[in-house]
C-alpha cells in the first residue's frame, strides 16, 4: 500500500503540472494541444485526490465533512513537517 | 474568492533545524523582492489590466505566489522549530525571538517589517507588466543568492523550485506585456479628449479617393471628403 506521503505527491505532481499548464494557457488560449492535456491531466488529478481523501481526509474545505466527523480540522497541516 | 487546499505547491521537509538559514529565506516571506509583495503587487494591479489575458495572467501568478508565501514560511517554520532560546541567541535571532518567538513574521532578512513600498501599482498596464518582469527576475537573483548561503540539500531543493518558478513567471509576464504592445500598435488611441470619437467617425466616411470601395483607404487624412494621398 501507498504511504500517505506518496499520494499525497502524486496529487501536487498532478496540480502543479495543472497549475504550470493554466499559466500557459492564459497566455496561448487558443493552443489546442494544452488545452487536450489539461483535461486529461484534469481528470487523472481528480482521481488521485478521491483516492488520498478517502483514505487521509479531506483537502478542501467543502469535502470537511465526513460521515459524523468534521475532518478538516485534522492535523498534519501542509506547514508541518511530514513524518 | 479563494479555497484553500490543504497540500503545499512542492514538499518542504526539513529534517535539521538551522536558524541562521532561517533568517536569511524569511526575506523570501515579507522581504523587498518576497512572494508577499509579489502577490500584492499582482493581485492589486489586475483590477487595471485591460484585456483578459493580462488579467488572467496577474490573476493566476498573484495566486501561486501565496502559494509559495506559504512555502517560504513553511520553511521557516521548520528551520527554527524546537530549538531553544540559547541556540537562537547564538545563532543571531535574539532579537527575532524577543518580538515574534518562533512564529513566522513578514520581514526582510535585515530585519525591517514588510511594507507596500518595495510595490508599485501604477494603473498603467504597460508599466505594471514591465515592472512585474523585474520582479521576478529581482526574487530569482535572491533565490540564488539563498542557495549560495545554504548546504542542507533539503533547503536547496525547495529554493530551486522557487527559482524556477520566478522564471516561468517572467516568460509569462513578457508574453502578456507583448499582448498589450500588439494591441497597442494596431490602431491609435487618443484618450482625455474628443478626437478619438471624431477619429472613429471619420473613419468610417469615405475620404475621396479612388479607393472608395473601402471605407477607409488608409492614409492618415481622413477629416476631408478628398484626402490627397498618393491612390487618387
Amino acid at each position: 500500500m501507498e504511504t500517505r506521503a506518496c499520494m499525497l505527491k502524486k496529487v501536487m505532481e498532478y496540480d502543479f503540472a495543472l497549475y504550470d499548464l493554466v499559466l500557459y494557457l492564459d497566455t496561448h488560449p487558443f493552443d489546442e494541444d494544452a488545452l487536450c492535456l489539461y483535461k486529461e491531466l484534469l481528470e487523472e488529478a481528480k482521481e488521485a485526490k478521491a483516492n488520498y481523501e478517502k483514505m487521509y481526509g479531506p483537502l478542501t474545505v467543502k469535502n470537511g465533512a465526513t460521515e459524523c466527523e468534521w475532518k478538516w480540522i485534522n492535523n498534519p497541516w501542509p506547514w508541518e513537517r511530514m513524518v | 474568492m479563494w479555497g484553500y487546499e490543504k497540500k503545499l505547491q512542492y514538499p518542504v521537509n526539513i529534517k535539521n533545524p538551522d536558524p541562521k538559514m532561517a533568517k536569511f529565506i524569511i526575506s523570501q516571506y515579507g522581504g523587498p523582492d518576497g512572494e508577499l509583495a509579489a502577490s500584492l503587487r499582482y493581485l492589486s494591479q489586475r483590477f487595471s489590466m485591460p484585456t483578459e489575458i493580462t488579467k488572467a495572467t496577474l490573476n493566476d501568478i498573484g495566486t501561486e505566489e501565496l502559494g509559495h508565501l506559504e512555502m517560504v514560511g513553511a520553511l521557516v517554520h521548520q528551520l527554527t522549530k524546537g530549538v531553544s532560546p540559547e541556540v537562537l541567541k547564538r545563532e543571531g535571532l535574539g532579537a527575532y525571538y524577543t518580538d515574534h518567538g518562533i512564529s513566522v513574521y513578514p520581514q526582510a532578512a535585515a530585519g525591517f517589517p514588510f511594507t507596500a513600498s518595495v510595490l508599485q501599482v501604477k494603473g498603467d498596464p504597460i508599466t505594471d507588466l514591465t515592472e512585474d518582469l523585474a520582479a521576478e527576475q529581482k526574487a530569482r537573483s535572491t533565490y540564488e543568492y539563498l542557495i549560495d548561503l545554504a548546504d542542507d540539500p533539503d533547503v536547496i531543493d525547495v529554493l530551486r523550485f522557487l527559482r524556477e518558478r520566478e522564471v516561468v513567471h517572467f516568460q509569462r509576464f513578457g508574453e502578456a506585456l507583448r499582448t498589450v504592445q500588439e494591441k497597442l500598435a494596431e490602431k491609435k488611441y487618443y484618450m482625455n479628449n474628443m478626437q478619438g470619437v471624431l477619429g472613429t467617425m471619420n473613419n468610417n466616411m469615405p475620404c475621396g479617393c479612388d479607393d472608395k470601395k473601402k471605407n477607409d483607404c488608409g492614409c492618415d487624412n481622413k477629416k476631408n471628403n478628398d484626402c490627397g494621398c498618393d491612390r487618387r
